[in-house]
């Protein structure tokens, strides 16, 4: 019963969640490895050793993740690919996050028809086939990494719009809701000042779920060759690479495909674990 | 002997916030045919003192002491209270459309009630069924048994609920707050109910309110707990006419009555309900107009015959303080 | 007067599949009227319209038909923006004490909330010297504002609630069955403060409850309703002291009494049967179905609410033929 509030209740349950603080943690590592890791390596990215080309992982060649058939040092590539599809699955997801939680939260407020116009909306966004949608992108536009992150948030933020909208239209049923506006308080000041700080919890949640799936997502994109281009690396590439040599030169796809698992693991672990920390029902 | 019995009862629960202890310690016999109501606010314990004589206590409660049913331990015995459940001890609750099955009609619930322990026919259950439902005076038993539970009203889900309580006979009957959720004419009407079961059934009923205009119409004995302990106990004439502890005068007093004199503030016990601390004194002394430096130590449950009362500092029997 | 309703109605659309719609009549026909400084209370059952009543009369619920005036302007057909300019003077207390509260606020930034719309311009300390002022006024530690609603009981809770309804000193304040969901002990409490601060700050209160004995303690007036429409209003001592309705009289016979020796030997004249789905109410008068008087012309026309004395008001076609005795209607 401190009075320190229900985000420290929260904070308290995550703190005895192991799986989630070892997830944390683990991605913490991750991160930092992924921004400065590479300048520990005195391989660029793309710098091609003509004398070890598809070694596999030793300490005596100086590659101790071994490299790929152009003789790039894997240890480095994969951290920059890591960076990289982080990188636009945040960005993605924050860009999610932003409209996502906006227009769901105005669409169940006001309720009525604006809720059903805006909810229709988003059923049909909903109905295009993602990859398509991706495609006709890149191809009426040029490839860039920016636009890859716009398309997939793009297609993120309907199913974020639709949580939040279904979150808010229980909220605006509340007390407290029907409370503030009997205070005098305007819809601008509901939403941001009632609605939304209550479907923090939720959102959060979800949006910790969203980043691997956004991960995937360009992953998958990249391995069909329309999302990040060589000689940049992503997870998703450097798998697709590797899954060309698999019987030759299984590390080229194991050691970033192993990357990729444990974020993605990492992720839903922690979301879980998010989940139940802030799931009201439990008190 | 004693229909059921509990004996230095503690019930406690692991939360967040650490162990809670609800109840603290609570002894009660309940005899064959008569009416004992638990009276107490919330945060009394009263509710999960049957609920744990039941095996009903949610996951992170645990009961200790002693619980038997007609002689037999109950406590830690699921399969002894999975045959008591039904034909011995019948449950009502509060909230009658959470207890009852929403995708079962009404007939098919009372019926299963029966099946489970008798091995009765399905059409005699059903009969049965409608035998009951007319027992319980609900309206047009024929349209209900095909009914969901959903489509009744209040009232007539109580009905039901209590109906499907009794479809087993049970020898004692226990209703946690059973007309807490009904309209006053509803409430009156249940509470006759009640009195026209247990004159015709003979069962015995533990009623668990916070209601003493409900209990008055009811009970033979009144328990009043307070923080998980009984602060007294005694018959209902009795204890309504002069009640011994401070905390059951003031419950009474603070009563809205039709005849509340109406120049006067309305009458009111200071101060907030008990929270879940331990404390070593009596647990009513600070919202106590009587406390003093005695009630620094819990005074124990005392009286004689069947009066009890837990307090240093108890009114007159007569009346008055 | 400060507020005055004719024939007020509201009606909610529920969805009866795609094409054709079905109202629900909430309230019908019901008129009123308060004072200042006066406290009209509103009883009746569940399902009566009471809550959708009080609310419709501050602009939280929307009035299908009839004429509403506050201090003598029309209101009804007002904007959401309109209604939020009255805000000021309107206010309202709930039912449910602790999810009345937003969870995520302190307790502080609930009571404020009603200061940070009408007077922004206030300073951060001015305002907490207001809270801190409102708060101490309800009877709380001014330093509960820093605290959130979940380590206060439900009395307490109640009187956070009351202290946002006050501290812009409003006119009216709805009082929505503030101490239904509160512990007996503590009710009156909640009750006398309502006293209190309606006698300090000159309020007026609509205030709504099923628990007769509790409404009795603050009206001057009483409305009684069932299934959408006035049965009988007037006079807190006419109503309490010589109801008219058939349902008025069994509402107030089915009131329990603490004390045995009567409740044991007491007999009861309480409606027969059910509540009729408000979705279709009974014609002519509502109340037919479950009254012991009832006869052909009930089922044919609607009573009209005439008044039966000064300022006592009844809707009912045989009330004339009732003894003025509190019980015991005549054929039974």
């Amino acid at each position: 019963m401190a009075s320190a509030g229900l985000w420290s209740d929260a904070w308290a349950r995550l703190a005895a969640n192991r799986a989630a603080m070892t997830s944390a943690a683990l991605l913490v590592v991750l991160t930092l490895l992924a921004l400065l890791g590479p300048m520990s390596s005195p391989y660029a990215p793309d710098a091609i050793d003509w004398e070890h080309m598809a070694v596999p992982p030793s300490l005596e060649s100086g590659h101790w993740l071994g490299t790929d058939r152009l003789g790039r040092d894997l240890f480095v590539r994969t951290l920059h690919g890591a960076r990289l599809s982080l990188a636009v699955a945040l960005l993605a997801t924050l860009v999610s996050l932003l409209i996502g939680v906006t227009w769901g939260a105005v669409a169940g407020f006001a309720g009525g028809r604006t809720d059903a116009l805006m909810m229709r909306a988003v059923d049909v966004l909903y109905a295009l086939p993602q990859v398509f949608f991706v495609i006709i992108l890149t191809v009426l536009f040029d490839r860039s990494v920016f636009l890859l992150f716009v398309a997939i948030g793009a297609v993120g933020w309907l199913t974020m719009a639709r949580v939040v909208r279904g979150q808010a239209l229980a909220l605006r049923q509340r007390e407290f809701v029907e409370a503030a506006v009997a205070s005098g308080a305007g819809p601008v000041r509901i939403v941001f000042g009632h609605i939304i700080p209550n479907l923090m919890g939720p959102v959060i949640v979800y949006a910790t779920l969203m980043i691997p799936q956004m991960i995937l997502v360009e992953s998958f994109l990249s391995f069909l060759g329309i999302g990040i281009q060589e000689p940049l690396a992503s997870l998703g590439n450097l798998i697709a690479d590797g899954s060309a040599e698999m019987e030759t030169a299984p590390w080229i796809l194991l050691v970033p495909a192993s990357c990729l698992v444990l974020i993605v693991f990492s992720f839903n672990f922690l979301g879980d674990g998010l989940r139940d920390a802030l799931d009201p029902r439990e008190r | 002997m004693a229909l059921l019995e509990l004996e230095s009862l503690h019930v406690r629960f692991r939360t967040r916030e650490g162990e809670l202890e609800a109840v603290r310690g609570m002894d009660l016999a309940v005899e064959p045919g008569e009416c004992v109501a638990i009276v107490g606010e919330s945060g009394s314990g009263k509710s999960q003192t049957l609920l744990a004589a039941t095996g009903m206590l949610a996951a992170n409660g645990t009961a200790s002491g002693r619980v038997a049913f007609e002689g037999e331990s109950l406590l830690g015995q699921p399969a002894r209270l999975a045959r008591v459940r039904g034909p011995g001890i019948g449950y009502v609750f509060q909230d009658a459309l959470g207890s009852l099955t929403p995708h079962l009609t009404v007939g098919a619930q009372l019926a299963e009630a029966l099946a489970v322990h008798h091995g009765v026919s399905a059409a005699d259950a059903r009969t049965e069924a409608r035998r009951m439902l007319e027992r319980v005076q609900v309206p047009d038993p024929d349209a209900r048994l095909g009914q969901y539970p959903h489509e009744l009203s209040g009232g007539t889900r109580q009905r039901v609920a209590i109906a499907a309580a009794l479809m087993p006979q049970p020898r004692l009957l226990i209703a946690d707050e059973p007309t807490t959720a009904l309209d006053v004419t509803v409430q009156a009407q249940v509470v006759a109910l009640f009195r026209d079961l247990r004159a015709s059934l003979g069962m015995a009923l533990v009623l668990v309110t916070h209601d003493l205009g409900v209990v008055a119409g009811l009970a033979d004995r009144v328990i009043v707990m307070y923080a998980g302990r009984i602060v007294e106990e005694g018959p209902a004439v009795a204890l309504f006419a002069s009640p011994r502890h401070p905390y059951t005068a003031g419950l009474l007093a603070a009563l809205p009555r039709l005849d509340d004199d109406l120049a006067a503030p309305m009458r009111t016990i200071p101060g907030v309900p008990p929270g879940a601390g331990r404390d070593a004194g009596c647990a009513f002394r600070y919202r106590c107009g009587h406390a003093s430096g005695r009630c620094e130590v819990r005074p124990d449950l005392a009286g004689s015959g069947s009066s009890r009362v837990a307090c240093h500092h108890p009114r007159d029997p007569g009346g008055g303080s | 007067m400060l507020l005055e309703g004719r024939d007020l109605a509201v009606r909610y659309r529920v969805s009866g599949g795609l094409l054709r719609s079905r109202w629900l009549t909430a309230v019908d026909g019901a008129s009123l009227s308060l004072s200042s400084g006066g406290t009209l209370g509103v009883v009746g059952e569940s399902g009566c319209g009471k809550s959708t009543l009080g609310r419709a009369l501050i602009g939280l619920a929307p009035l299908a038909a009839g004429e509403l005036r506050w201090q003598g302007q029309r209101v009804d057909g007002l904007s959401a923006r309109g209604w939020r300019r009255l805000r000021r003077e309107l206010q309202i207390v709930f039912q449910d004490p602790l999810g009345s509260l937003d969870p995520r606020m302190t307790v502080g930034q609930s009571v404020a909330e009603p200061l940070a719309v009408f007077e922004p311009s206030l300073s951060r300390a001015a305002r907490r010297t207001r809270v801190g002022e409102t708060l101490e006024r309800v009877g709380l530690p001014a330093g509960a504002a820093d605290r959130y609603p979940h380590e206060f009981s439900g009395g307490q809770c109640q009187r956070i609630g009351i202290a946002r309804a006050v501290i812009l000193k409003p006119r009216l304040v709805v009082c929505d069955e503030p101490v239904s969901a509160l512990d007996v002990s503590v009710q009156g409490q909640v009750v006398n403060l309502l006293r209190e601060l309606r006698d300090d700050l000159g309020l007026a209160y609509l205030f709504i409850s099923h628990n007769l004995a509790v409404v009795r303690h603050l009206s001057t007036e009483v409305v009684v309703m069932y299934l959408g429409r006035v049965m009988e209003s007037g006079p807190r001592d006419a109503i309490y002291g010589r109801p008219l309705h058939p349902y008025t009289r069994m509402l107030l016979d089915a009131v329990p009494v603490a004390d045995p020796q009567i409740e044991r030997h007491r007999t009861r004249t309480l409606p027969s049967g059910e509540l009729p789905s408000p979705l279709s109410p009974p014609d002519g008068c509502v109340f037919r179905t479950r009254c012991p008087l009832a006869e052909a012309r009930c089922a044919e026309r609607r009573p009209l609410l005439q008044e039966a004395a000064p300022g006592h008001r009844i809707a009912c076609h045989r009330w004339r033929e009732w003894p003025t005795g509190l019980n015991t209607p005549p054929d039974r």
